[in-house]
């Protein structure tokens, strides 16, 4: 039952945001054209990410814990320089310092993400280079288990994600980016759960070559 | 213009990443204080009459409490006939009470029976059945027991936040009340286990109906690390092979400091001796005793937090 209000507001802000998105490119098409990323449509993604978790329990202080993750991703365009994204991948946190006696564990599992995506070119360096530059934002759930047991629990998480893409013409369909990846967990046993770091991603551009003959 | 947006970019993501981890790390090294370590061990072989005897109880305990020892532990140990509800309630929490600060770390192990049945103080809805452990003297008078919520209750005077309950006993994963994990271990190895969908459909619905309490006791009161599930037994051999003259789980468990540092960091943690115990026994004892229906696992709190139990040797 308490999930339906929440799946609701999802909903109700995605519809405005893509009714907002389709108004701009039509109202500014000017503006929409010069942004417009050179590459474009469907995409298929794979990535990967490293950084530090910070965590802190009501009864004992924060700490940091190293995280990594790797995860497939599926975008799809609902305008030139918005869309929707799907994610599924591993994600692992390795135990905090363990010199205090008390340290958080490590845990690993499944991470289902689904977010929006906006994009627009940077600059462009003749025919040799073009840089979009982007913003991710979206949820996950999580199903994970504590190291060394079987314990699994659930968490769902909001994720921020500002990268820098990189597209070289003479490959074709496919970029790389950059990104700075930082995440919020809604943990019911820690005041505060949340991570960033740095992540690399391929993405390839299936349609790519078809639209731009 | 677009130039200079780059490097900015970049410098204050990593500027913000440095700072999270900077105060983080301080706080950690700030925190980096010795603490002391208390430990009360009871082990009950002798019951009333013969017929409840035990075998391997007291030598569990006098073998764990030179262990503790050995680790720094200030070590109380009471065995058989000394092993009473009243010793512990009036005398040796007490003594712990009065010596342990906010940040050290209390032990309470325990080899004997244990057992199940009844219906005790539990919240409503939650765990309906009431674990026991059996101090000497309680086999005859059921006031001697300590049920799962009664034991928590015995060393809430004890100001360690820290506190960790062993139980070489049966039906000792019982006194684990988990607010937020779904166990995959099953609480029999003889029963069938969740699938990973009921797992999953459990987790979510622990998540979705957390209040912050528990029944049993919760992983933020003490981890407890138990020999066996909640509908299972616990084994000493003999008279059973591979013959170890000790509870099988604490033979393992005696094995932890040398064996069980898993990620070689210097330190085993309760997860850690968990894991250990359990990879041991599911190699030695259950492949050889699982046909004859003594198979058995042992079962750890759940919990973001940890404790060092032990250095490794």
């Amino acid at each position: 039952m308490r999930g339906r209000p929440a799946a609701a507001v999802l909903a109700a802000l995605l519809l405005t945001a893509m009714t907002l998105s389709a108004a701009a490119d039509t109202l500014v098409p000017a503006a929409a054209r010069r942004i417009a990323s050179p590459i474009r449509g469907l995409a298929l993604g794979a990535g990967e990410g490293a950084g530090v978790a910070l965590a802190r329990s009501p009864y004992w202080p924060l700490n940091v814990q190293p995280c990594y993750t790797v995860n497939l991703s599926l975008e799809v365009p609902v305008v030139s320089f918005f869309g929707l994204g799907f994610s599924l991948g591993f994600r692992g946190t390795g135990d905090s310092d363990p010199a205090t006696g008390v340290l958080y564990r490590g845990h690993h599992g499944l991470e289902t993400g689904a977010y929006l995506y906006g994009r627009g070119r940077l600059a462009r360096a003749g025919d040799r280079l073009d840089l979009l530059g982007g913003i991710i934002a979206g949820s996950s759930a999580n199903f994970e288990v504590y190291s060394l047991t079987e314990l699994l629990f659930f968490y769902p998480s909001l994720l921020v994600e500002p990268y820098l893409e990189l597209h070289f013409p003479r490959l074709g369909a496919h970029t790389f980016s950059l990104s700075l990846p930082a995440r919020l967990d809604f943990r019911r046993d820690l005041d505060l759960s949340a991570s960033a770091g740095l992540g690399l991603r391929w993405r390839w551009y299936p349609k790519h070559n078809k639209e731009q003959p | 213009m677009r130039k200079g947006i780059r490097p900015r970019f970049w410098a204050v993501g990593a500027g913000l990443l440095l700072t999270g981890m900077t105060f983080a790390g301080l706080s950690a090294c700030l925190l980096n204080a010795p603490y002391d370590k208390y430990a009360i061990v009871y082990g009950v072989a002798d019951y009333e009459g013969t017929a409840n005897d035990l075998q391997y109880p007291d030598d569990d305990a006098l073998a764990m409490a030179a262990m503790l020892t050995d680790q720094g532990y200030q070590v109380i140990q009471r065995l058989d006939a000394a092993a009473t509800r009243g010793n512990l309630e009036t005398v040796d929490v007490p003594a712990v009470a009065a010596a342990a600060k906010e940040d050290d770390l209390f032990v309470f192990y325990f080899s004997g029976h244990g057992g199940f049945g009844g219906s005790g103080p539990e919240p409503a809805g939650s765990d309906p059945v009431t674990e026991w452990i059996f101090l000497c003297g309680s086999l005859s008078d059921s006031s001697q027991t300590f049920s799962d919520d009664q034991l928590l209750a015995a060393f809430s005077p004890i100001r360690a936040r820290k506190k960790v309950i062993i139980l070489d006993s049966c039906n000792s994963g019982g006194f684990i009340g988990n607010g937020l994990e779904a166990d995959g271990i099953p609480q029999s190895l003889y029963e069938p286990g969740d699938s990973l969908g009921e797992r999953i459909s459990r987790a979510l619905n622990l998540y979705a109906n957390f209040d912050g309490s528990s029944a049993d006791i919760p992983p933020w009161e003490a981890i407890v690390l138990s020999a066996s599930g909640e509908l299972e037994s616990s084994y000493e051999s003999p008279p059973l092979i591979p013959q170890y003259y000790h509870g099988v789980f604490t033979y393992y468990l005696l094995q932890a400091d040398s064996q069980g540092d898993g990620n070689g960091d210097g330190y085993v943690t309760v997860t850690e001796a968990f894991d250990y115990a359990r990879r041991m026994i599911n190699r030695d004892w259950n492949r050889v005793n699982g046909i004859y229906g003594a198979a058995f696992s042992p079962h750890v709190s759940g919990g973001p937090v940890d404790y060092v139990l032990f250095e490794a040797r």
